[in-house]
């Protein structure tokens, strides 16, 4: 099981992986390259290679498991937190540790090896979108997780191990540090100002106009004022 | 994150800018011009010694000169101590220009890339390079922070990785993770009325399992709650805030401790990138610090990369125990080479 390790200094949790850990030489060696069509898992056909679906999109009738799905979730094969199990906490000198609980999902965005996310159609995209969504809402009503987060690493450089389009979701026991520095934040503009610091954003981006990159009638994309990122931008929608 | 942008033809000039959310500041490096179709073109890496402009600034006049250690300034600095420093507003963000001193230290006058390589001698006058230069970056009342920290290999940031050099920022404004370190320090002393990181030292020591390495005044452990694959923290096991201050007496210990780690990580890890951070207390109000602050260095080797997860929530996964990748680093036979 893995373990959840508390910072005892800045407050930071981090999941350490006690089971699959790697040896320590397996690092150099680790080159990420993606996993190639041929042998790929997430393709249509090769369902039993990963862990029985979740939840999926597909037509009715169609029966799960098999080919035929548009989006398909399972449990990630190699999960960084594990869904079976109560929270267990332990203090060791200065220490916390918790059991490693959680979930990791995998949402497979589409049947195509070689389509990306900028290849699908608007009615794909809505699908992935929708099954976002309904996976977030599953996962909010377990008790025993606190938040949810919903990822996607595209490319190598960006963490990606399998090229077929796909994004993660992992469920957390407890809220992670930089949700609670922008909920704190937020709260501390709240009470300055009385408004939201996200609606004060839109209105001053679409005051000076220059960071704004694309909209439409519910969403903007921006670049944000103060990035950490060559090229960052941030969708955020118009309605709070 | 470092980084470079002009926008058309108008040069505009380098900014601080707060993230009004979260309040993290970000320098928005605009001297170093890049145009942003340039983001796309991979960056040339520097490795020959014939290309090598550190080896031809080391004979050029620099800023400071210290036993075969020249500082000289950033040749596209990212921050200008030459106009005062002023706060502005942008409607509710926060903007000054980029106020502060950016350095190199070069750190020994032959071409050899790595640190580790170096004479126990000359990295004990790089750690006082770095003092002296704090010392004097410290007496600007603008300044709030002064960072010394190594960029080593293409994955750790570099682009000239032929040459051993580290660099100096000292900055207006306290970085987040400065606040987040001295703010967890003081909320531990005001609960125990004891010293977070000497209670760090005396279980680490204790328990052994995450000691790497140690000599009288230091301890390397990997810590408890790792970010990173081999992630190590250098600990002194003297109580004191400050680096420039702390290490008066110990630089012959420091200097010993972090060649045998970073020849630790060369001959175990296979020559990895990494870097290190001197991490010291906020330079205003020292004496607010003394209690709770306990200097240090984080020196990571670079094997990983940070995907999503980790940046959406600033919660990491590491994937290997820390108390394995110290097992693993103890092993190293150092003695070997040197």
């Amino acid at each position: 099981m893995p373990e959840l390790r508390r910072d005892p200094v800045v407050g930071r949790w981090v999941i350490i992986d006690v089971d699959q850990s790697k040896g320590p030489l397996d690092f150099p060696k680790d080159d990420n390259t993606p996993i190639r069509q041929a042998i790929c898992p997430f393709c249509p056909g090769r369902e039993h290679q990963t862990p029985p679906e979740v939840d999926a999109v597909r037509p009715p009738k169609s029966v799960a498991n098999t080919p035929g799905w548009q989006v398909r979730t399972v449990p990630n094969k190699f999960p960084v937190l594990i869904s079976e199990g109560f929270l267990q906490k332990e203090g060791i000198g200065i220490y916390d540790e918790m059991t490693g609980l959680g979930a990791h999902e995998v949402l497979i965005e589409g049947p195509d090896h070689d389509k990306g996310l900028t290849e699908l159609t608007k009615e794909e995209m809505q699908a992935v979108i929708s099954q976002y969504q309904g996976r977030f809402r599953k996962l909010s009503q377990d008790s025993r997780f606190k938040y949810v987060v919903i990822f996607k690493n595209f490319g190598s450089s960006a963490g990606a191990t399998v090229e077929h389009t796909h994004s993660q979701l992992i469920a957390l026991p407890m809220v992670p540090k930089t949700v609670l520095e922008e909920l704190k934040g937020a709260e501390h503009y709240h009470q300055f100002r009385g408004s939201c610091v996200f609606c004060d954003i839109i209105s001053q981006e679409y005051q000076d106009k220059e960071r704004i990159v694309a909209e439409n009638s519910s969403f903007l994309a921006f670049c944000p004022y103060a990035p950490r990122y060559a090229f960052e931008t941030w969708i955020i929608p118009k309605g709070h | 994150m470092l980084f470079d942008f002009v926008y058309g033809i108008i040069s505009l000039m380098s900014q601080l800018r707060k993230d009004p959310i979260v309040g993290r500041w970000t320098i928005i490096a605009t001297e170093r011009a890049r145009r942003p179709a340039a983001f796309v073109d991979p960056l040339s890496v520097v490795t020959d010694q014939n290309q090598c402009s550190y080896c031809q600034d080391i004979a050029s006049p620099g800023v400071y000169e210290f036993h075969g250690v020249k500082v000289i300034n950033s040749s596209s600095p990212i921050l200008d101590d030459s106009k005062p420093f002023e706060r502005r507003t942008h409607g509710l963000y926060d903007v000054s220009h980029s106020y502060g001193s950016h350095e190199i230290v070069l750190e020994v006058p032959e071409h050899i890339a790595n640190m580790a390589d170096l004479p126990p001698e000359q990295i004990k006058a790089v750690m006082q390079t770095y003092a002296l230069r704090m010392q004097i970056h410290r007496k600007n009342p603008f300044i709030e922070y002064i960072l010394a920290y190594k960029n080593y290999g293409v994955a750790a940031g570099s682009r000239n990785i032929g040459h051993s050099r580290s660099q100096i920022m000292a900055v207006p404004v306290l970085p987040m993770r400065v606040k987040d370190k001295t703010g967890g320090a003081k909320q531990y002393f005001d609960l125990h009325e004891r010293f977070l990181f000497c209670d760090m030292v005396t279980q680490e020591l204790k328990t052994k399992e995450r000691v790497v390495a140690q000599n009288e005044h230091f301890v390397v452990i990997t810590p408890f709650a790792s970010r990173f694959p081999f992630e190590t923290w250098i600990l002194p096991k003297n109580h004191h805030c400050d680096f420039a201050d702390g290490i008066v007496g110990f630089e012959d210990s420091l200097a010993a401790i972090m060649k045998d780690l970073l020849l630790r990580f060369k001959l175990g890890l296979n020559d990895p990138a990494y870097n290190y951070m001197i991490q010291s207390s906020p330079v205003k109000n020292a004496s607010s610090f003394k209690e709770n602050y306990h200097w240090h260095i984080e020196v990571m080797p670079r094997l990983t990369r940070v995907a999503g997860f980790e940046r959406g929530t600033g919660f990491y996964i590491c994937p290997i125990p820390p108390e394995m990748s110290a097992a693993f680093l103890r092993e190293v036979d150092v003695h070997a080479r040197t």
